[in-house]
């Protein structure tokens, strides 16, 4: 990033064939529609090239990159008057809870249903619960870094990425 | 409790990239955005570095020392420009204040020395008619000697007004004597307003064919010519003798013939 300030546009280049999927994903995932998800992924990459200026390593890239997403995504939905679905994990009933949890090894093998089954459930998610499990899979991110994308505490974090985990595992192993 | 502790193993599983969640979803999600919108961004990153460098060229011309550069050359011009009208009009540099401050001063001085002089003559015998132009010659030079002190006691701006505030000075000091000396003992074989009024016209003389000499010998032709028509014209009765004794014969003969 520090080189594309100076004028390297192939260190641009660079930088978005590393990271243009799992941004992309990250959006598409979280809009569920794939023009508003377009639009704000373009968004973001103007975003970006217009702060090269100014931009200073104070952390990684990515965790730079994401916060231009995640705050993109937060203005476009407060901009539409949508009501993002709040965070009910700690709401959630713990018996519910046991019963979506237990594992079933035998779905493994059925790929095709799974991976019908895992979009549906992800979109069930609170968008709260999606985000961190997506800058997770997507970003590769820690929890710390996750905490410090969303401007979020670490335990909220780790509360958020172990509800969704715990609610996708479930879900899956559901007949 | 023994959820939470489930809870905790499945996420501490799936942190350690040991999960069917996982692999379930990166199987399922491999999209990618359109290469249209690869194209849009890499043309607005390539733009953005263009017109980032077009902008930079004007700066490259504008560096930071022509400002100020620029404003000396100004000031610089502006000076010069006004020293050299001024010098020209024959008018001071210095501001109408500064002269009346260094009158005011000189003439208090040159007063206490016309006292002086005058109430010395007083003290003494009326003086014999011989020596009157003895006299006369000694107080020319020690009044041209004390204004010459004066004059270096000047601030140096105020010394090209010289001329002027002398002439005011010797001005003033002579119209006081005129006030001050009908009351003086007029005797038959000393007057003094005469005395000092021919004192003070032949120090002016000389130091007028003095600063003619100083223009000549600079090269200043023109300036030495045109002090030197004023000078007959103020001074006709001087004769040529007179003006080759202190200018030379070389000077006098280049005045008439350029």
């Amino acid at each position: 990033m520090l080189r594309y300030a100076t004028g390297d546009v192939a260190a641009f280049e660079a930088l978005y064939v590393r990271h243009k999927g799992p941004v992309y994903r990250y959006m598409l995932n979280l809009c569920r529609n794939e023009a508003v998800a377009e639009e704000l992924y373009q968004e973001v990459w103007m975003k970006l090239i217009k702060a090269r200026e100014k931009y200073q390593v104070k952390a990684k890239f990515t965790t730079y990159l994401y916060k231009l997403a995640h705050n993109q995504f937060i203005d476009h939905y407060r901009k539409q008057n949508v009501r993002i679905v709040e965070d009910q994990s700690v709401e959630i009933d713990d018996v519910e809870h046991g019963q979506l949890s237990k594992n079933n090894p035998e779905k493994k093998a059925q790929t095709n249903q799974t991976i019908k089954k895992l979009s549906g459930l992800l979109a069930s998610l609170p968008n709260e619960q999606q985000e961190v499990f997506l800058l997770r899979e997507e970003a590769g991110m820690s929890v710390p870094e996750i905490a410090e994308t969303l401007s979020i505490n670490q335990e909220a974090a780790k509360s958020r990425l172990r509800y969704a985990i715990s609610k996708l595992r479930a879900g899956l192993s559901v007949e | 409790m023994a959820n939470n502790d489930q809870n905790d193993k499945e996420l501490n599983d799936y942190l350690n990239g040991d999960s069917d969640v996982s692999k379930a979803y990166r199987a399922s999600n491999k999209q990618k955005p359109s290469s249209k919108i690869d194209d849009a961004i890499f043309s607005a990153a390539k733009e953005a570095v263009d017109s980032n460098l077009l902008k930079e060229k004007p700066k490259f011309h504008k560096a930071p020392w022509v400002k100020p550069v620029s404003i000396a050359a100004m000031i610089t011009l502006s000076v010069s420009l006004v020293v050299t009208i001024q010098q020209e009009s024959g008018k001071p540099l210095i501001s109408e204040p500064d002269i009346e401050m260094f009158d005011s001063a000189t003439v208090i001085e040159e007063s206490a020395i016309t006292e002086t002089i005058i109430s010395s003559d007083d003290a003494s015998a009326p003086a014999p008619a011989v020596l009157g132009a003895a006299e006369d010659m000694y107080r020319a030079e020690e009044k041209t000697e004390a204004a010459k002190a004066r004059m270096k006691a000047v601030p140096a701006k105020k010394i090209l007004s010289k001329e002027k505030a002398q002439l005011e000075v010797l001005k003033e000091s002579a119209s006081a004597d005129e006030q001050i000396l009908p009351s003086a003992p007029t005797g038959v074989e000393f007057d003094g307003a005469v005395s000092i009024k021919q004192d003070y016209e032949l120090s002016m003389k000389e130091e007028t064919l003095l600063k003619i000499k100083g223009l000549w010998e600079q090269g200043e032709i023109f300036k030495a010519k045109e002090t030197y028509e004023n000078f007959t014209k103020d001074y006709p009765d001087v004769s040529s003798e007179s003006i080759k004794e202190i200018l030379g014969d070389y000077i006098y003969n280049g005045l008439l013939n350029n």
